[in-house]
């Protein structure tokens, strides 16, 4: 299994997930972080501003299925600008259903 | 050392750490996060605006708590144990937990690397 971590422009939250419903990929996690790239922020005249929000989710997948996910936030959270986010794949050894106590996604 | 990242009901995040803390596990992360799962949400019924008529109310995202924690690997199996046996309500949304592998740990005050920081 994967675990696939993307960093994604807030507004784009939507169309992300739509997305990813459409390719059948229904559950995830979202939480609102701060952060900034490479750029370091931006710049907007004299005012700088060091972090920025941004909406991270988090979606655990099936190793086959883990590039669909990737391709499927790129292609829908691209402006083509600076601060589009970043997507992170880790592995992830087993997976829990709490309700179940079974020993799968 | 293997990281546990669970997601859990808000309400059961009391209850989880104690049972954590008294089976030796006393460090954790916790944050307040929004999440669905196979079932999408929540959708049910209900009166909307004092009208007589029920109508479909839908929930797309539920408000969940994920809990980090990274554990030594003797101890991965009784903190699964004890979260699933604490959080289970035999109901959906009760929550999934990951279990993935730490390359490395470093303790910021001291420096120190490997095993001993998370003990």
């Amino acid at each position: 299994m994967k675990m696939i971590k993307a960093v994604i422009r807030p507004e784009k939250e939507f169309d992300v997930v739509h997305g990813l419903e459409k390719e059948g990929f229904y559950s995830l996690t979202k939480l609102d972080v701060l952060g900034r790239g490479r750029q370091k922020g931006v710049q907007v005249g004299s005012a700088t501003y060091d972090e920025l929000a941004k909406l991270m989710l988090i979606i655990v997948a099936e190793d086959q299925d883990a590039r669909r996910v990737v391709e499927t936030i790129q292609s829908h959270a691209r402006t083509g600008n600076f601060g589009d986010g970043k997507i992170f794949v880790t592995d992830v050894r087993e997976s829990f259903t709490i309700r179940t106590g079974k020993n799968r996604l | 050392m293997t990281e546990i990242m669970a997601v859990i009901r808000p309400g059961k995040d009391r209850e989880t750490k104690e049972a954590l803390s008294r089976v030796g596990c006393l460090g954790m992360t916790s944050v307040r996060v929004h999440g669905r799962g196979k079932q999408r949400g929540l959708r049910y019924s209900a009166s909307v605006n004092d009208s007589d008529i029920p109508q479909f109310v839908t929930m797309k995202y539920l408000p969940k708590k994920l809990i980090y924690l990274v554990v030594n690997e003797a101890l991965v199996k009784t903190v699964i144990q004890t979260i699933i046996r604490v959080n289970q309500t035999s109901q959906h949304g009760d929550g999934k937990i990951f279990v993935s592998k730490i390359n490395e740990a470093c303790r910021v005050r001291t420096g120190e690397k490997g095993e001993e920081v998370v003990k």
